[in-house]
């Protein structure tokens, strides 16, 4: 049983054509389904719970990158396929997944290529893509080993499960089914003549890890789990092994 | 080698880059490229190479370790290759089986090679007198 978690904002009229589009092709693919509408008044984990409990096979986000990021949490520990019909501002990670827009992804759950994805945990919450560290003092211990820390106070910080969009190596190294995140340091090219003469400053500096312990050295800070949910320091970061199964489609970036 | 290669970035499996410190234990299986500071211990099962401006102060251990910057430490251990640029500077015990050394380098510290490699170098008179003993 397919069941598809409206979000508040695609009540909009300016997304109903489209949304008009999308139920015709799901009932004309037949995986047509239960249909769940979040709103003030109801609790995205109650939805969720209901649908499992009811005997959901496949849970499918419809909205963007923000209702991605709160569903992936809840359904990482139950048995379920996941699915995304992005809509509204361009979605991210329905990029990476291969995921088309509007009513073209109603295909990609038709031909339901399932692969199970390892996600990041940062504390109790899941996160699919990366997690980002904003700019100040942290103290970061890897793999329970060793600590790394950068002397360059431009760099950004960010632990990646998988983005084959983002620049430099990331594209490359991260993947969403090896069992290991990638801490990334990168940026950081000093300001006005010095680019010029100190090149070096912007290698990133790769390390691949199966966990971390960040701790913010100043009060009230915080990292960032797939570009919208904040989570206060201190944070343990690491690996769920295979825990998502997820609908993906053949232009993926893994 | 130590040229902003991307390919030989993207290969190798860990990058410490010039503005990052990296302090305690580091074990690692696949290869390390270090252009910043280390201090502590570096193992990995792979080849290890290190950039002009590294500093390490630790204990090494790879399979190769090609280097370019300095190094401090007790013991510098490679399973099978070190070679050392003129920039490399090494205050450390070193091991390893083959050694090569660019002009400029600099080594303070003891240099030990493989048990096959000391006896290959042995004067001919000690190699026999050590099989006439092996025989008795």
């Amino acid at each position: 049983m397919y069941v598809y978690l409206y979000d508040t904002f695609i009540s909009e009229a300016k997304f109903q054509n489209t949304i008009a589009r999308v139920e015709t092709r799901l009932t004309d693919l037949g995986i047509a389904g239960k249909i769940c509408r979040l709103s003030v008044l109801t609790s995205i984990e109650e939805l969720v719970n209901d649908a499992v409990k009811n005997g959901a096979e496949t849970i499918v986000a419809v909205g963007n990158d923000e209702t991605v990021s709160k569903v992936i949490p809840l359904i990482a520990d139950h048995k379920v396929s996941f699915g995304i019909i992005p809509i509204g501002k361009p979605s991210r990670l329905a990029q990476l997944l291969g995921i088309p827009e509007g009513d073209k992804a109603c295909d990609v759950l038709s031909a339901r290529v399932v692969t199970k994805l390892d996600l990041g945990k940062a504390n109790q919450h899941y996160f699919l893509s990366r997690l980002e560290i904003p700019a100040g003092e942290y103290e970061i211990q890897l793999n329970g080993q060793y600590t790394a820390r950068s002397l360059n106070p431009n760099q950004t910080i960010t632990i990646y499960n998988f983005d084959s969009l983002a620049p430099g190596v990331v594209a490359d190294r991260s993947n969403p089914r090896d069992g290991q995140l990638e801490l990334i340091f990168s940026g950081g090219e000093s300001a006005g003549l010095g680019r010029f003469f100190n090149k070096d400053s912007a290698t990133e500096s790769v390390f691949p890890i199966k966990k971390a312990q960040i701790q913010g050295l100043n009060q009230d800070q915080s990292v960032i789990a797939d570009g919208y949910t904040i989570i206060n320091t201190p944070v343990n970061v690491g690996v769920a092994r295979s825990r998502l199964k997820m609908i993906v489609g053949k232009s993926r970036g893994f | 080698m130590f040229t902003k290669d991307e390919k030989n970035s993207s290969e190798s499996e860990t990058i410490i880059g010039p503005s990052v410190q990296v302090e305690g234990n580091f074990n690692g299986e696949g290869n390390i490229i270090v252009e910043g500071q280390v201090s502590g211990s570096l193992k990995t099962k792979g080849d290890l190479r290190i950039g002009t401006n590294a500093k390490i102060k630790a204990d090494i251990e790879a399979r190769n370790i090609f280097n370019a910057g300095e190094i401090r430490g007790s013991t510098v251990i490679a399973k099978d290759k070190i070679e050392l640029t003129k920039t490399a500077k090494v205050n450390s015990n070193v091991k390893a089986s083959v050694i090569s050394i660019e002009a400029g380098a600099i080594i303070n510290g003891k240099v030990n090679m493989s048990q096959e490699a000391a006896e290959e170098s042995q004067p001919l008179e000690l190699q026999d007198k050590k099989e006439k003993n092996n025989r008795k």
